[in-house]
């Protein structure tokens, strides 16, 4: 039992009902089990010598199993090797907070993988074409407001390369064409490091029509942990808070993003 | 050759609240007492390195939270093969008392959901928690801040948000 008391440890605590009626094998029992993965382990350890000289290898599929789960250091410690995606890793759209004067419409998740192909000359990023061996996406909208939200996940071999994706969103809207002059001004904020979540940047533009039309404020923002980056955006007539000097993301909904995405 | 009485008391001391973490942690009786034996029989496979740990018990708690993670990773393909076949039977269901908090913590993502259980249930520190799951302790504390403010919404209980981390 944990020394200490609160309202949450309370509230888990309540799970031990639950518990109490799950047996659980003898010591004799698990002990058993254990030698069993052992001297399976060995025949296994076999069969892939074999497997090699034979050259079919994939046999050991069926013997060895989850042992990364064991190969544990007696201390943990932080790690920079490759990490898998969760089994959910895309954000649900509770999970989208800091909406401001949007924030009296509910979030909907859009169904479906959405399209990631940008028309030739929209000013938008291009996550297909930044290097991923994996990416998964959705959208999130609200009925009766301008405001799209797209989150990519993107998996990357190393976290070096995955390090490097984290200029690709700055680099993309540099690439933004100039508007004609009839259409009206296009002003693109400059990347900027987010101190408050590891290796997170922003960047955003302004579209401000010539035309008694709507303005624009597209905003993507990065963060990455090891080989994993989440990259979120924002599309509306302006800024949550409605001061063009602000930002739609901050690194706590970055970081909602990485735990999700991230076991 | 292996200290057998050793596991044994060791087993014997720690599988319940193992077990517990690992319900709170998955939300599904059979998946925890599953991976609790299996972390365990684990453990004893390598006894005489695990014993001379500093802390077994997080050894198995962390082998079993890997093997959840592993397959839960698989289980996406399993989606498709539970929706033909239906779910496994005999699967022990929550208590009434349990069913609004086990869905609450399945809602909150899976690295809120660890440092809760491992915080709160597990009676971890910060520097603790943050030690085991390998992230800063910054990160820690802004997952458990979340992951109360998440929970405590779901389950319409204010007093869940309201408190701090101990050290």
């Amino acid at each position: 039992m944990p020394e200490h008391n609160d309202p949450m440890t309370n509230t888990l605590d309540t799970l031990r009902s639950d518990v109490e009626r799950i047996p659980l094998s003898d010591s004799l029992t698990v002990r058993r089990r254990g030698d069993r993965r052992t001297r399976n382990q060995a025949v296994g350890g076999a069969l892939v010598v074999v497997a090699l000289v034979a050259g079919a290898a994939g046999i050991y599929g069926g013997f060895g199993g989850d042992d990364e789960a064991t190969n544990l250091p007696a201390s943990p410690t932080p790690t920079e090797s490759p990490l898998p995606l969760a089994a959910d890793p895309l954000l649900k759209a509770t999970d989208i907070t800091g909406l401001g004067r949007y924030g009296n419409l509910p979030m909907l998740q859009a169904p479906g993988t959405p399209d990631l192909t940008a028309p030739p000359h929209a000013c938008q990023i291009r996550p297909t074409k930044w290097g991923a061996q994996e990416l998964q996406a959705t959208r999130f909208y609200q009925d009766g407001s301008t405001v799209g939200i797209l989150e990519v996940v993107l998996r990357y071999a190393t976290a070096e390369q995955a390090k490097t994706a984290l200029d690709q969103p700055g680099t993309d809207l540099a690439l933004c064409p100039e508007p004609a002059p009839s259409e009206g001004t296009l002003e693109v904020r400059p990347p900027e490091t987010m101190p408050e979540v590891s290796d997170g940047v922003h960047v955003a533009r302004y579209f401000t029509p010539s035309a008694a039309s709507e303005p624009s404020y597209y905003e993507v923002a990065a963060a990455r942990t090891s080989n994993v980056v989440v990259v979120l955006t924002w599309a509306a007539d302006d800024t949550p808070t409605g001061n063009p000097d602000s930002w739609a993301w901050s690194g706590d909904q970055l970081q909602t993003a990485l735990d999700r995405a991230l076991n | 050759m292996k200290d057998a009485e050793g596991f044994d008391a060791f087993y014997a001391a720690g599988n319940k609240r193992v077990l517990h973490q690992m319900y709170a942690m998955t939300g599904n009786l059979s998946d925890a007492q599953e991976l609790t034996q299996e972390a365990y029989a684990r453990a004893w496979q390598r006894w005489s390195t695990v014993e001379t740990y500093d802390d077994p018990e997080a050894w198995v708690r962390t082998v079993a939270w890997r093997l959840a993670a592993s397959r839960w990773r698989k289980a996406k393909n399993g989606v498709a093969a539970m929706l033909r076949h239906g779910p496994p039977d005999h699967t022990p269901e929550p208590s009434v008392d349990n069913v609004a908090l086990v869905a609450a913590l399945r809602e909150i993502p899976e690295a809120q959901r660890r440092a809760i259980v491992l915080h709160h249930l597990g009676g971890l520190s910060v520097a603790e928690v943050a030690h085991e799951v390998g992230a800063p302790e910054g990160t820690v504390k802004a997952r458990l801040s979340r992951g109360r403010a998440a929970l405590a919404s779901l389950l319409a209980d204010s007093t869940l948000a309201e408190v701090s981390p101990h050290a």
